[in-house]
């Protein structure tokens, strides 16, 4: 048992909190599939296989990349970026169509499909770790340091907003972060940020003068989200998912109704997934809650921690970035949840179903446990 | 080393910025808890644990109403208004299968063409309508095929069907037969329910027991949960003792002859004599348009003075009370005078001096004589033993609506010096035709008075809740000797009485004609001329052992009024039918299997076949050979059954077939068949074995 146990390296804490995860979203997405079995059809237990498969899939993925010098990571980030920038024209074209949306590639003959903005997600992240290390000393370089990093940004959100405004927001909002990070100069980003605002109300303008285009397809959708959200007292039945996940969170109470016994989990679509913290409340309690939440934090210190401790300044960049990611999606569902936020579909990472964000979140974990072992193996020698 | 402590407090920054947001969402999780969320969803509804429900009534299936043989008289029928929600299509979808949808849907209900369909649905989904109505009530059956059509196969979610507006509705599938006793259940204004029939009179077994359901808010409405609080109970099925091929022909019978005297209504009643099971009630009335509808229970609402026919009481009455005899000798002389009130025989020069029998035979009114000859001084007696025989009382059915029959009794207002003569021959006395049947029933019966039962058991999935036993009213109205006598004279009415009409060559009819006058709607006789009559015929058959009991009333006949004519024939039209189709009269012709030979000559043929008759002729046969064609041989043991060789793809061997059999092997071998003579082939060309001619024509010769 001890030599298996050995076999993971890296930081024993993430390893923990992400086994736990990955165990029990296997229980909790048994447990909320329901609204899909209704509409898809199908059993739950074909939906807990599809997720299991996943699961499997991740933690090898997982423990393949974890023995890996780091080093790779930032000599493949670029492939990878050209990769994903790819994929995202690939879907564009061709991908599927969920909700209006078409975010997702089927994968031939596994049948089994991916989301594209997953995998660029992580991409860019690396990347710009990358592109910020090789640039740090050019930033303030308009043509030379600053460019060169924000281009790879907006090719990739800009790619992603076409069908997917909010994963493209907040992977925006995720790359500011770690430009701030980066030392990156505020001033400059201040105009991108100014003529990029001006530029989207030219958009939403020209969608809105000339339908016909369809330059915006979703533009409705995005619109109905937040308008909704602005008065949400007077347009209830519309609001519906906002509101069913309220229900959720208040009926499950301190202790929750029991695994199992969740009701809204029937209602809420995308129980399993966008709004699974809802879901999580309303079977397990706020005071599970706070243990997620407690799990969560602990998981971005560790992460932290293994970021400050380097001394590498790609993988210090690596590691936060992703801490960020992870967590900016978990705490973007939750606020979801709880209504804070507008509806948007972000995935709780390690628990949700969702098969490409579950295989790219293992995969980051992998990355920031090879960092991790990398540093052992340095303190070691 | 500065830039590491920059990346430091920026790194811890980025921490405690998540710690914050997660402290919000803790913050929000638990504000949520105070918050009544479930009030902004339901303002109206009561607010029942944390999120709201209500309770919804299941409303079980009512109920059959079926005949002695299971046939379903009264069914529950779900219909469904199919809706469409055009907005849930997606687009690509849409544009690819509207045409095709709409055809199909054109296909089904061509009120509207394909392309109408389309623009129809097309407009829809532009204007945002959610609700489009695509058929009323549809069968289950459609629905069914519906749910197969192009989008709509996608269910309710991507395809937009809407299908589960569900009405029940209750139907007839015998249509006008029995529907006025079949009856119905109406809410009156004030609340209270019309029971009209056996839907009213079982409307509580019919109806089952609701069941109770909670049901949850959701955004976007009420939604079941599957949470039953309280198990609805299924309405129960109630087998009545109708029998519909009866009904039937008493229905139109009873239709026909009402038609051809243009009569204003007429009931017809057929019970069973020894359980009171009322085979078959029709009742008609004349609509505005001439044709007849069961529009009002006549058999059983209606009292009116009987007539002849309740001379059988009078005289029982008389016999039990040992007054006369049936060979007592009378003079009827067509006159008879009461006080100053004159009645007549309807031969006006009378009948001679003839016996009681034989008067009640022609129904002559001398009856009235003798009947106030022996009450004249104590007519409280002959009421008194009228009473006795249950004629006073109402028979207590179950279904509502039953008239009190109408009897006098001495010293009350109603009675005059004439009462005890007007009542011997059936006035001044009152009974539904039903009741006037009883009585009847009771003489076919030796004596037992029971009561018509409508209903025999009352069934909630098959198994039996209420069984109705026969009802025993009286169980013996008379003693043996009077029954023997009245029976005899009652059968006396048909052999050579007012009812020889009715004679039929099969069986016995007892019975008796009665023609009364009633009165008009102004109460009175009327002028001559304009007098309403009412023709009865009540009697039972076979008169020897009594099966069933019929009784026939036809009130204002225009064409004629005398029992036997008018209601006679419908009486013997329903008891002929009714003997007819009952097997149990039978004795079959050859009970016995006839075992041994000589046996018949035997053709060959299709082994399924021979197998098949002479298994039903019980005729012994070998049947070893499993080929589809055989010969057959007459052996002194039975048929023997021999392999038979039919060429393939050449001139099938035919010899010694039927030409059915023959004619059918040629055909299939692609050829043509000429026949000639009967029996079986005894020769045929081409021969069996040469080759086939396509179209070409093969000749039989049959013996």
């Amino acid at each position: 048992m001890n030599k298996y146990l050995d076999y993971l390296k890296g930081d024993r804490v993430i390893w923990i909190i992400t086994l736990l995860m990955l165990a029990f979203s296997l229980v909790s997405v048994y447990s909320f599939v329901p609204i899909l079995v209704k509409i898809e059809g199908g059993t739950p237990f074909k939906y807990l296989f599809k997720h299991f498969v996943y699961v499997l899939i991740g933690l090898g993925l997982m423990l393949w990349v974890h023995r890996k010098d780091p080093k790779y990571f930032s000599m493949l980030s670029k492939l990878a970026f050209y990769l994903a920038v790819g994929l995202l024209l690939f879907t564009f074209f061709f991908g599927a169509k969920v909700n209006g949306a078409g975010r997702w590639v089927s994968i031939p003959f596994v049948g089994l499909t991916f989301q594209s903005s997953d995998f660029a997600k992580l991409a860019i992240i690396v990347y710009l770790s990358r592109l910020m290390v090789k640039k740090s000393k050019l930033m303030n370089d308009w043509k030379k340091g600053f460019w060169p990093i924000m281009l790879p940004i907006f090719i990739i959100c800009g790619l992603i907003v076409k069908d997917n405004f909010s994963t493209a927001a907040i992977l925006f909002s995720i790359c500011l972060v770690m430009l701030f990070l980066g030392k990156v100069p505020f001033g400059k980003i201040a105009i991108i940020l100014g003529s990029g605002a001006i530029f989207v109300a030219c958009l939403v303008g020209l969608q809105k003068a000339v339908p016909e285009i369809n330059l915006l397809p979703r533009l409705e959708t995005w619109e109905n989200r937040i308008l909704n959200r602005m008065d949400d007292e007077k347009n209830v039945a519309a609001n519906a998912q906002a509101l069913n996940a309220k229900l959720g969170i208040y009926n499950g109470g301190l202790m929750g109704q029991g695994v199992g016994d969740g009701k809204l989990k029937e209602y809420i679509p995308e129980a399993y997934a966008d709004f699974y913290y809802a879901s999580f409340v309303e079977e397990f309690g706020i005071i599970s809650a706070v243990f997620l939440i407690l799990l969560y934090l602990i998981l971005l210190f560790r992460i932290i921690k293994i970021a400050l401790r380097s001394d590498k300044l790609f993988e210090t960049y690596l590691c936060i970035g992703i801490g960020i990611l992870l967590l900016s999606q978990a705490s973007v569902n939750m606020l979801v949840c709880t209504g804070i936020f507008p509806v948007t579909g972000q995935n709780m990472p390690l628990l949700a179903m969702g098969g490409s964000a579950l295989i790219m979140t293992c995969l980051s974990i992998g990355i920031i446990q090879s960092i991790a072992y990398r540093q052992m193996k340095t303190t070691n020698e | 080393m500065k830039e590491r402590k920059d990346i430091y407090w920026r790194a811890y920054l980025i921490y405690f910025g998540f710690v914050a947001l997660m402290l919000l969402v803790l913050f929000q999780t638990l504000s949520l808890q105070w918050q009544d969320v479930a009030k902004d969803l339901d303002l109206t509804e009561e607010n029942e644990g944390k999120i709201p429900t209500r309770l919804r009534e299941r409303i079980p299936r009512r109920g059959e109403i079926l005949d002695a043989n299971r046939t379903p008289l009264v069914t529950s029928v779900p219909f469904y208004d199919i809706h469409m929600d055009p907005q849930v299509v997606e687009e690509k979808i849409f544009l690819e299968e509207i045409s095709n949808l709409s055809r199909e849907l054109a296909k089904m209900y061509p009120s509207m063409s394909a392309g109408d369909y389309e623009r129809y649905i097309r407009r829809a989904r532009k204007n945002g309508k959610r609700y489009l109505l695509i058929k009323k009530r549809v069968t289950n059956e459609e629905r069914r095929k519906l749910r197969e059509f192009p989008i709509y196969n996608l269910g309710r979610l991507k395809g937009g069907l809407i299908d589960t507006d569900e009405t029940i509705i209750r139907k007839r599938p015998q249509g006008e037969l029995l529907k006025r006793t079949l009856g119905f259940v109406q809410k009156n204004a004030d609340g209270t329910f019309l029971r009209v029939g056996i839907e009213g009179a079982y409307n509580d077994y019919l109806t089952g027991e609701k069941g109770e359901e909670i049901e949850q808010k959701i955004s976007t409405g009420w939604k079941r949960t599957g949470q039953i609080v309280k198990d609805a109970v299924e309405g129960a099925d109630v087998i009545t003792t109708i029998d519909k091929e009866i009904q039937e022909v008493a229905h139109s019978e009873l239709y026909r002859q009402l038609q051809d005297q243009g009569a204003k209504h007429g009931t017809a009643i057929v019970m069973e004599v020894s359980t009171g099971h009322v085979k078959a009630i029709a009742n008609l009335k004349r609509g505005r348009d001439g044709n007849y509808y069961e529009s009002y229970n006549y058999g059983i609402g209606t009292k009116e003075v009987p007539g002849s026919t309740f001379k059988l009481a009078s005289l029982m009455a008389a016999l039990e009370d040992k007054k006369i005899h049936m060979s007592d000798t009378v003079g009827a002389y067509g006159k008879y005078t009461f006080y100053d009130e004159l009645l007549t025989d309807s031969k006006t020069d009378g009948y001679g001096r003839i016996t009681i029998k034989r008067a009640f035979e022609l129904s002559s009114n001398v009856i009235s004589r003798v009947i106030y000859n022996a009450y004249r001084n104590e007519p409280e007696a002959f009421v008194k033993r009228l009473r006795s025989f249950g004629l006073g009382d109402p028979l207590g059915i179950d279904l509502e609506g039953e008239s009190d029959p109408t009897l006098y009794a001495p010293g009350s207002t109603n009675w005059s010096g004439i009462s005890l003569p007007w009542m011997a021959i059936g006035y001044e006395v009152q009974q539904t035709p039903l009741q006037t049947l009883a009585f009847y029933n009771a003489v076919a019966n030796n004596g037992r008075l029971v009561r018509p039962l409508f209903v025999s058991e009352i069934r909630r999935n098959g198994q039996i809740v209420k069984r109705f036993d026969p009802v025993t009213l009286r169980s013996k109205i008379c003693s043996n000797s009077t029954l023997t006598a009245l029976q005899r004279a009652l059968e006396g009415v048909i052999e050579s009485g007012t009812g020889s009409a009715l004679k039929s060559a099969y069986f016995k009819i007892a019975g008796k004609t009665g023609t009364a006058r009633v009165l008009n709607s102004d109460l009175r006789y009327g002028n001559k001329g304009e007098e309403k009559h009412q023709a009865s015929f009540v009697g039972y058959f076979p008169a020897k052992k009594p099966i069933y009991s019929c009784i026939v009333v036809i009130t204002a006949p225009n064409k004629d009024i005398y029992g036997a004519s008018v209601s006679g024939t419908v009486f013997s039209a329903i008891a002929n039918k009714v003997y007819a189709s009952t097997l149990s009269y039978h004795k079959a012709i050859n009970e016995q299997p006839r075992l041994k030979g000589p046996f018949p000559k035997s053709m060959s043929g299709s082994n399924d076949d021979l197998q098949t008759v002479y298994r039903n002729l019980q005729i012994p046969y070998s049947k070893k050979i499993q080929e589809e064609w055989v010969n057959t041989k007459v052996s002194d043991k039975g048929i023997l059954f021999q392999t038979r060789n039919i060429a393939r793809n050449a001139m099938p061997n035919v010899m010694g077939l039927s030409a059915k059999d023959a004619v059918y092997l040629i055909e299939k071998s692609g050829m043509m068949a000429s026949i000639k003579g009967n029996g079986k082939v005894v020769a045929q060309y081409p021969y069996a074995g040469s080759s086939l001619i396509s179209g070409g024509i093969a000749q039989i010769v049959l013996k």
